[in-house]
């Protein structure tokens, strides 16, 4: 009797004992969770990738018909690759010097209007590209486009001139969404950055502005001007959706249109994408890298909010610099932006010469069908969900590893930075063999959850980023006060850091909320029938040539990220928060 | 160096409604180097970059010599690297992306001075402000003080006619500062140099200047010497810009044909001194001040004119002096105590003011 109960006495301690030693660790207990759970949604899918890609054909002819050794050996492929590295080198050249033009004006100069402009390339930044691409259909469509019709009756050619289903097609809408705006976005609060003395010290020194601006502000620049160009290089590496629809037709690939077609054939082609997939990791590896290595290296741009930083006068050449802006914001954001409404609202796209141009009909229709509700559905649902879930797991990310002093914190950070190297294509196509391999996964496989997941991952480095550094503005301090007067770890956690950093939580939600509805490269191959989401709706009415129907699903897209941006813009600058 | 006298005529400088500076007029001879000294936001970092071409006036000129620099009567205005002036700035602005050579070389390479003439030129200057040894350095290798250094060179290297020193030495920590000052002397005896500097530090700007010229509110208070205007302050506003007085109240009394200042405490004591600016007030009521180094400490029996006895009311021990708030009569002042003596709380002293450092002001507040 006595012998049981002191057994039961030790088996009660003994229990006690390890709950006690979990409470004890919890803290790195969390940590390791964390990145045990990141790291395999991250790793699994690039492994996954790499298994499929080598696995022997005669293994399981499920998975393709060219081996990975011959996938080079396809049609089409080497020639997908010089595509990418032609449109790519071509955006670059025409966007680059135009982007550091801009982003001079704004920081450097006394052009009127500058705060406003800025914030405008910020929109821009947030403007779906499929959106844009439609609008600037309207104008640019060799059949119907405005601007073709009005060289024609002007009699300026005898052929129309433009054709957005092109080479330069293709690279004037990457120009024109993500190809300045983000520049000019990043490179003009580096421009702002510098301290005026630096060039008033060249100028009393016998230079004269133009002298000053090419022996040193632009190299002063050239650290910040190489990372934003590796930056914008890696994005151009991964666009899908520009190629998708203006290259079908003329039959021209890129990587990551070659990759989505090889997983449309039947039966889908494994072996090749995957081999496709890993060839674009190792093309995409070096330059982020490279890209980490030269924002560490050295800062040459100074903090120092002395002194009047709009440095130059530009006299006589004030105005026309203020009607170049004006001209130009508008013609690349309000333009396709008034254009895909105009859109929505005819009765047969670009066809103005019909009885009645006018119509609600593609609205009312879109408003009563059902794939148009549904899709709407799951893109709200994608949306909010992946915001949610971004929200709770990159806070406790960008916690662990800012304060959280545990050696788990390097690599978690790693971790969640990793994503930033894979294409959203290549990390849909690692889902979807995640999703035959893993039986857990299958049964995301086709619903709006597997779309969460991969929205969650694709947002994670910028996210945790912001957070990250929202929280370091925050200091140590307040949260040691908050553990000096008592409170445990977590009491601090709920009652002083989570309110603090609400406003900024807040922010990154809506910026993931963002970028999850308009993202079409990650979620297309996953995407379809019943978790169907608008960006992939449009890809088809697109596709199939509906323009009209295409044009009402993207001004609903534009208009919601439009509203996202503003509020993300109003609460950033509420709250001072860096949201870039 | 070309000879030239900088004249400042009636230069203004308004943004929007607020006046930065005020018709102001100023004249710094050949060779001479005139610090401006104001407390921050008086317009002295403004008036140093109008000279410099940085700021265009809204009035007025600036002339160098027979050159003018900017006159708004003439609508000149120079940009500044056609005034041939070198600046030595306060953040240094240095360009990281040079050498220590590189940069010093700059404003040669801009005069299309020959290769080799560069290279004579950078290592003369470096061995005057003795850093030969760090031409090939980066700049953010280099130390605050060699960085000012630096920035001293690459402004003496072209050898310009004027040359512009705005805070130059606020960067740096006190000793360094002090090690700066005792430098930029010594190298005054090496080169003549025509100067205009800024700061808001009277010690440099007594220790340095030739004259010193004193702005408040975008106006010039005082231009003199340095002991003119530590000695003979013109206003109250220079007076306690400059350095620390000792400030008692009385009533105006006539003695002998000569004023005095009847003490508020029971004794009703005299004070015989000097009516500082205006030769008598208008007000009854006097304030009188002296620099606390002209103020001699008495044993107790001792008597004298021009004494005064206070108690001691608190004392505070800082090392090198102990500061002390005297009581007199119902009035109390600041006071530092020389530490040599023990002093102690509630203690009567016994101090002299000679007449001749005793000045009156009228007590208008």
């Amino acid at each position: 009797m006595s012998i049981s109960q002191s057994l039961e006495q030790d088996e009660v301690t003994g229990l006690l004992k390890v709950l006690r030693t979990l409470y004890l660790y919890r803290v790195p207990l969390l940590v390791g969770l964390l990145l045990a759970c990141i790291s395999f949604l991250v790793i699994y899918p690039i492994v996954a990738l790499s298994i499929i890609a080598f696995l022997p054909t005669k293994f399981s002819a499920f998975y393709g018909t060219i081996p990975w050794h011959k996938a080079f050996e396809e049609p089409g492929m080497w020639q997908s690759a010089l595509n990418t590295l032609a449109i790519v080198a071509a955006t670059q050249f025409i966007a680059l010097p135009i982007s550091i033009f801009i982003a001079w004006l704004l920081a450097r100069t006394d052009v009127p209007g500058a705060r406003t402009f800025e914030f405008c390339f910020w929109l821009m930044f947030f403007l779906p590209s499929l959106g844009v691409l439609t609008g600037w259909l309207l104008l640019f469509d060799p059949n119907f486009g405005l601007m073709n019709e009005w060289i024609l009756a002007l009699g300026l050619a005898s052929n129309p001139p433009f054709n957005l289903y092109s080479f330069w097609g293709i690279v004037f809408v990457h120009v024109t969404t993500y190809g300045i705006a983000v520049k000019v976005m990043l490179l003009t609060p580096a421009f702002r950055n510098l301290d005026s003395a630096i060039e008033e010290a060249s100028r009393i020194c016998g230079a004269g502005r133009l002298q000053t601006l090419v022996r040193i502000v632009l190299p002063l620049m050239a650290p910040a001007i190489m990372v934003v160009l590796i930056m914008s290089i890696i994005r151009g590496l991964e666009t899908f959706e520009i190629e998708l629809i203006l290259g079908a037709p003329i039959k021209l690939q890129v990587y990551s249109t070659k990759l989505y077609l090889l997983m449309s054939d039947s039966p889908p082609e494994f072996h090749a994408a995957g081999t496709l997939g890993l060839s674009m990791l190792a093309l995409i590896i070096p330059l982020i890298l490279l890209e980490r290595w030269s924002s560490t290296r050295r800062s040459y741009v100074t903090v120092n909010g002395r002194g009047n930083p709009a440095s130059v006068q530009l006299g006589v050449w004030r105005l026309p610099a203020f009607v170049f802006l004006l001209l130009f914001v508008s013609s690349i954001s309000l333009l396709p932006f008034l254009m895909l409404i105009a859109g929505s609202f005819m009765t047969l796209f670009g066809f103005f010469d019909l009885p009645q141009v006018w119509t609600f009909a593609h609205w009312s229709k879109a408003l009563s069908d059902i794939t148009f509700l549904s899709s709407l559905n799951n893109m709200l649902t994608m949306g909010f969900g992946a915001a949610i879930l971004a929200v709770v797991v990159y806070s406790l990310v960008a916690y662990c590893v800012v304060r959280v002093r545990t050696r788990l914190a390097g690599p978690l950070d790693l971790v969640s930075w990793l994503p930033i190297c894979v294409p959203g294509v290549v990390l849909s196509f690692g889902y979807l063999n995640m999703s035959v391999q893993v039986p857990l996964f299958a049964i995301f496989y086709g619903t709006v959850w597997s779309l969460i997941f991969i929205s969650f991952l694709s947002a994670m480095p910028l996210g945790v980023q912001v957070l990250k550094v929202h929280m370091l503005q925050l200091g140590n301090e307040i949260e040691e006060a908050g553990r000096v007067v008592g409170g445990s770890w977590h009491t601090t956690f709920r009652t002083i850091i989570v309110p603090l950093a609400a406003p900024a939580l807040a922010v990154v939600g809506i910026i993931v909320f963002a970028s999850t509805i308009r993202n079409v490269a990650s979620v297309m191959l996953l995407s379809s029938g019943n978790n169907r989401v608008l960006s992939v709706l449009q890809v088809e009415f697109l596709s199939s040539g509906s323009l009209g129907p295409a044009a009402v699903v993207g001004t609903v897209i534009m208009l919601i990220s439009l509203t996202a941006a503003i509020l993300v813009r109003l609460m950033s600058n509420r709250f001072g928060i860096h949201a870039r | 160096m070309t000879d030239g006298t900088l004249s400042i005529r009636r230069l203004s400088k308004r943004f929007g409604a607020f006046a930065a500076v005020e018709s102001l007029n100023l004249a710094i001879e050949h060779g001479e180097i005139m610090a401006i000294l104001g407390p921050s936001g008086c317009g002295k970092t403004t008036t140093l970059r109008m000279v410099a071409g940085l700021e265009r006036p809204t009035e007025g000129g600036i002339r160098f010599g027979d050159k003018h620099f900017v006159s708004s009567r003439q609508r000149i205005d120079l940009p500044p690297e056609q005034r041939n002036i070198g600046m030595v700035f306060q953040s240094y602005a240095l360009w990281p992306h040079m050498t220590v050579f590189e940069n010093i070389a700059y404003p040669l390479k801009l005069r299309s001075y020959a290769r080799a003439e560069i290279e004579v030129r950078v290592k003369r200057v470096l061995e005057l402000i003795n850093l030969a040894h760090l031409a090939e350095r980066t700049i953010p290798q280099l130390s605050g003080g060699q960085q000012q250094r630096i920035a001293l060179a690459r402004a003496l290297v072209y050898e310009p006619s004027l040359m512009l020193f705005d805070e130059p030495f606020s960067n740096l920590d006190t000793q360094l500062r002090e090690q700066m000052r005792l430098e930029l002397k010594s190298l005054r005896r090496k080169v003549t140099m025509t100067g205009l500097f800024v700061t808001h530090d009277q010690v440099e700007a007594l220790s340095l200047a030739d004259r010193v010229a004193i702005m408040r509110n975008g106006k010039l208070e005082q231009v003199g010497t340095p002991r003119e205007v530590y000695r003979t302050p013109a206003s109250k506003f220079v007076r306690d810009f400059l350095g620390r007085a000792i400030k008692l109240y009385g009533h105006r009394q006539e003695r002998n044909g000569q004023y005095g200042v009847r003490l508020s405490d029971e004794a009703g004591t005299l004070i015989l001194g000097q009516f500082a600016g205006l030769d008598r007030p208008a007000s009854d009521r006097i304030e009188l001040s002296i620099r606390p180094e002209f103020v001699t400490w008495l044993d107790e029996s001792e008597t004298r004119e021009n004494c005064v006895v206070a108690t001691i009311e608190d004392l505070l021990f800082a090392g090198e002096h102990c500061e002390a708030r005297l009581r007199i009569g119902s009035d109390t002042v600041l006071f530092a105590l020389p530490s040599n003596r023990n002093w102690a709380e509630g203690q009567k002293v016994r101090f002299h003011l000679p007449p001749e450092a005793v000045s009156f002001w009228p007590d208008e507040d």
